[in-house]
């Protein structure tokens, strides 16, 4: 099922050489298969274990200790849905595109990202995480802006110099793996069950070196802020559907592998060095929010609110409790919608006028009311406007930032006013103010593209009352990652159930200590005003429907901790 | 020292029959009244000289405890060696059948010479000691001269040979110097009884390491000694450029692991370890820096290949301060370079015209009029680069490994620079494949087709197929 999920793009891919009349159809029949196949993971896919399912592992090269290990848990469920849901929006909006170069690099670039996500052998998962920069960055070589070549280059290079000390760490976990064992793996699995030497007070120990060497790779990914600035270059140069790519998902493996490795391998690092992270997320936050207000070009300004939004995924994650660790993960899933679908509106009017300066439109809304309308909602959600996904995510997170202590959500606030101000900016001089003669001429969406630009546009009203929709099928995964922080496993589902409790047993009896998973049972009411205290109120419905579903998510499960880890204690 | 027996010969067969199969189209020549025969007979038999050695190692050789004879000595190391540069041979021989630039009035007597450059591969390789180690390396730079001199087209040709057999008869010198330093000390000569006397004389031991190295590192063209190589590596042909970056190259680097490994621990080299990663590094960052600028697609083989000398050095500086004899990563590794780089030359040949060396902008539009030699080209640059899933990434992860478990930080974050940097030259010829069209599609002649395809699957499956045993 995964290889398939994995390599079906790829090698339907091949079909456009071959046939190359029809060209487009068959680009968009393809998308259209892999979305029902990724879709059918919905019925398939077991949402209440954290552990992997629909495992495939063989070794691939047993000298080297490199297996083939695809599995899937709640982490990576929702990128593939995700990126088998944006394929067939792509491959609609680039449907004036006659190359089949182009369409490939597209399908290429979905099965490397595909790869990615289910792969959980190191060398295979640095594999795919390399690979997608390839189709990227011929897409944005080939079918960029003006400063293309400067801008692919950079991309290309500073992403592969960063990905390489992930791919050193890997081979270190592995020695020390070996060492450990004395057998060769780069199953994460197994890195797991390692217990990485940590000193506080020195530098030089493993866990604090390894923690750098990945947090670099995956901070350059991410990005945070003083690694970013291959983003809104490659951004602005690349077409519209790399960018689409690059914003929904490329982002989403920096994001990614905070997850999957950098906190469950490293958890007492990450604890040490977590503030110098936050520090440079939430100043980040702030200074790309900044820059974003001073820009003119219309892609600049989403590319840099990318990475003011990345930044509260950090925040969300590191706040280590379940309000920050859901809402990090879903402002990932609500970020890849809302950025996709703004790339996806300024190609369609880059696509009608080449012209990115949002100082030449003005009165758009005239001209192209659909457009117009559509542009809001997703500014919303961008805004993290109630009853649009952002909100849910961002209010989640600075909850959870808010719960943990620490001064960052003081600043982190201003940074949710600050993206209002530079995307409400944006829209007013695109929209309103004087209609400009080039506005005038333009005429309003056509039905290809608000097929493509709709599905987004309900996609954030869903994503905005219905959050435990998506939540559930990652909130077991989230809710074992939490608990867990400290001696982190994962299994493979269909093993056998006593070996899986030998080992859970295993572990639980090495670090008793490990509670304090900063649940504590506070009360909600003072904090969501402060936090939101910038909005009026109507949201108070909303808060408190939410706030629910909250207490919802979170309660039972809760409960069940706090028992345990009373037991524990004991 | 054995006598001759019926045993010694069957043993040394492969490079008996090696260097017999190459008398036979001298031979027909001479009967002939010196008219050249057919150039597929000449490629025939020759191929099948080389084939055989190739397949005898493996029949022969790989076996625990094996006699030496006439010290040399067959255990899986030395004849691994032998079939690395004989599967770099035999690519390299493949290209001389459709040469532009080649006189093909002298096919014979250059195959002739050809194979006994790999004779003297042969000899060095299996060496056990250090004058038969000289006479290998050196009967093989001898050859090497003057095949570099047969390019009558190439203006740089003479000037190419000329240079390599200054300087390369210089590092003959010092090898030698270092040799006789080292017996001078010593008393021995073999490899193995020379590390038991390190302690007296402690310092001429070391002066005679340093030259003796120095001689070796030039051939490979490590940093301080590599200034030769990429007008070299221009003025020959790509046949020779081919034999010479890939065979010799990985022969060298496996004698220095050998000859260390077997003579002294890491005490012993104390401050030579470090002189050697400081070499290994400046070679790396040295020729992928110099690449950056190069249009001309044989310089940008010879800087890659400077580069990867560089990574290999560093992995050999790895293994020897673990001081385990494991050389998994280092043969791993230049297999995936052999067939890589093999690969790419071949690739280069095929776009030589009359009068001009291949350039980037010769490839413009390639991916159009030849879509299936673009890619195949397209993917020995990006296994080169380490870009995965091509052999050169396994490669890769299994040559940092040394360098990690002997926790040598610095080398390994100028390798990572190095490598960093090297990826623009490797992707830059793809970017202009893929842009504009071409006039006419190449036409391909077989055997450089299948040339092309071995290499192809060597760089797609070697990784695989290597990495169960």
């Amino acid at each position: 099922m995964l290889s398939l999920l994995v390599f079906f793009p790829l090698v339907f891919a091949t079909l456009f050489f071959l046939f190359p009349k029809w060209l487009k159809w068959l680009a968009l029949a393809g998308s259209l298969i892999y979305a029902a196949l990724a879709f059918s993971l919905f019925f398939l896919f077991d949402a209440t274990t954290p552990h992997l399912q629909f495992v495939e592992r063989f070794p691939l090269i047993p000298r080297l200790g490199v297996q083939y290990f695809l599995g899937i848990d709640g982490l990576s469920f929702w990128y593939i849905i995700l990126s088998a849901f944006l394929l067939p929006l792509v491959v609609l909006s680039s449907w004036k595109k006659t190359s089949g170069l182009y369409f490939f690099l597209l399908f290429a670039l979905a099965s490397t990202v595909a790869g990615s996500f289910v792969s959980f052998d190191g060398i295979l998962f640095y594999l795919f995480f390399e690979l997608s920069l390839l189709p990227l960055f011929f897409l944005i070589y080939l079918w960029g802006g003006e400063q293309r070549v400067y801008a692919a280059f950079k991309f290309l290079i500073y992403t592969f110099f960063s990905s390489l000390f992930l791919f050193v760490s890997f081979i270190s976990l592995m020695l020390i793996y070996k060492n450990s064992f004395n057998e060769l793996s780069f199953s994460l699995l197994d890195f797991y069950r390692l217990d990485l030497v940590f000193v506080k007070e020195a530098f030089f120990s493993t866990q604090s070196l390894l923690f750098c060497a990945m947090a670099f790779s995956f901070a350059v990914k991410t990005p945070l802020v003083p690694f970013h600035s291959w983003l809104p270059l490659a951004h602005v140069q690349a077409p519209t559907a790399a960018s689409v790519y690059l914003a929904a998902l490329l982002l989403k493996m920096g994001t990614y592998g905070w997850f999957r490795l950098v906190l469950p391998l490293f958890p007492e690092a990450a604890d040490v060095y977590g503030p110098v992270l936050l520090f440079l997320a939430v100043f980040g936050l702030i200074y790309t929010s900044l820059l974003a207000f001073a820009q003119k070009d219309m892609k600049k300004i989403i590319a840099y609110s990318s990475v003011a939004h990345m930044a509260y995924v950090l925040l969300g994650l590191f706040a280590f409790n379940t309000y920050g660790l859901m809402g990090g993960f879903y402002q990932t899933l609500t970020h890849g919608v809302s950025s996709a679908a703004l790339f996806f509106l300024v190609g369609v009017l880059y696509d009608r006028t080449h012209n990115r300066d949002m100082t030449v439109y003005g009165g758009l809304i005239k001209s192209m009311p659909w457009f117009g309308i559509l542009f809001f909602i997703i500014t919303l959600s961008a805004v993290a406007f109630p009853l649009t996904g952002g909100f849910i995510s961002e209010f989640l997170t600075l909850l959870g930032s808010y719960l943990s202590g620490g001064p960052w959500v003081w600043f982190a606030v201003f940074g949710v006013v600050l993206s209002a101000l530079y995307m409400l900016r944006l829209y007013q001089k695109v929209f309103f103010l004087e209609e400009s003669s080039l506005s005038q001429q333009q005429k309003d969406l056509n039905p290809r593209e608000l097929a493509f630009l709709v599905p987004l546009a309900v996609l954030v009203f869903i994503m905005g009352v219905f959050p435990k929709g998506f939540l559930k099928y990652s909130q077991a995964s989230l809710k074992h990652f939490q608990k867990y922080r400290y001696n982190y496993y994962l299994s493979v589902e269909n093993l056998s159930e006593k070996e899986n409790s030998e080992k859970i047993f295993d572990i639980e009896s090495k670090k008793p200590e490990q509670e304090e998973s900063s649940l504590k049972e506070v009360p909600l009411e003072d904090e969501i005003t402060e936090i939101d205290s910038l909005d009026e109120e109507k949201l108070h419905s909303v808060e408190s429907k939410s706030r629910k579903e909250k207490q919802d998510l979170v309660s039972p499960e809760q409960k069940n901790e706090m028992d345990e880890n009373k037991e524990g204690s004991l | 020292m054995r006598e001759l027996s019926f045993d010694a010969l069957i043993q040394l067969m492969p490079l008996w029959s090696l260097s017999f199969f190459s008398f036979i189209p001298l031979i027909l020549k001479t009967l002939n009244k010196n008219k050249e025969p057919h150039s597929r007979v000449v490629l025939g038999i020759h191929f099948c000289g080389i084939f055989t050695s190739f397949a005898l190692f493996f029949l022969l050789g790989f076996r625990e405890n094996s006699p030496v004879i006439f010290s040399l000595h067959f255990d899986i190391f030395e004849s691994g060696a032998c079939v690395l540069a004989a599967l770099a041979a035999l690519q390299s021989f493949s290209l001389f059948g459709h040469n532009r630039w080649f006189d093909k009035n002298q096919l014979t007597e250059s195959l002739f010479l050809f194979s006994h450059a790999l004779v003297g591969i042969y000899i060095f390789c299996l060496s056990q000691d250090l004058i038969t180690a000289f006479i290998g390396l050196e009967l093989a730079s001898l050859v090497l001269y003057l095949l570099i001199a047969m390019a009558p087209k190439e203006k740089l040709s003479l000037e190419a040979s000329i240079k390599y057999f200054v300087l390369s008869s210089f590092s003959g010198i010092c090898f030698l110097y270092g040799l006789s330093f080292l017996f001078g000390v010593s008393g021995e000569l073999t490899v193995v009884s020379l590390g038991a006397q390190t302690n007296q004389f402690y310092r001429f031991f070391f002066l005679g390491i340093g030259f003796l190295l120095s001689g070796l590192l030039f051939k490979m063209s490590i940093f301080p000694f590599q200034f030769w190589l990429p007008d070299v590596y221009q003025g020959a042909l790509t046949p020779v450029t081919s034999f010479m970056a890939t065979g010799l190259k990985a022969a060298v680097i496996l004698f220095i692991g050998r000859f260390f490994l077997q003579s002294f621990t890491i005490e012993k080299m104390g401050i030579l370890l470090i002189a050697l990663g400081v070499c290994s590094v400046l070679t790396a960052l040295f020729g992928n820096i110099l690449a950056l600028r190069q249009t001309l697609l044989k310089r940008i083989v010879a800087f890659s290949s400077l580069g990867h000398s560089g990574y290999l050095l560093m992995a050999l500086v790895g293994i020897f301060s673990l001081g385990k004899a494991d050389y998994f990563p280092l043969f791993y590794y230049l297999v995936a370079y052999v067939f890589m780089t093999g690969g790419l030359l071949a690739g280069i040949q095929c776009l030589e015209k009359e009068n001009s060396q291949p350039e980037l902008k010769d490839l413009t539009g390639l991916f159009k009029t030849n879509p299936l030699f673009a890619s195949v080209l397209s993917l020995f640059l990006l296994g080169l680069a380490g870009m995965p899933p091509f052999f050169g990434f396994f490669a890769k992860a299994s040559l940092f490994q040394p360098l990690i478990a002997a926790g040598h930080w610095w080398i390994l974050f100028w390798g990572l620079v190095a490598s960093a940097i090297g990826l623009y030259y490797y992707i830059k010829p793809l970017t202009y494949m893929c842009q504009g069209s071409s006039s006419s599609p190449l036409i391909l002649p077989w055997s450089l087709k299948s040339l092309l395809g071995f290499c192809t699957l060597g760089s797609l499956f070697g990784a695989f197929l290597l990495g169960w045993f």
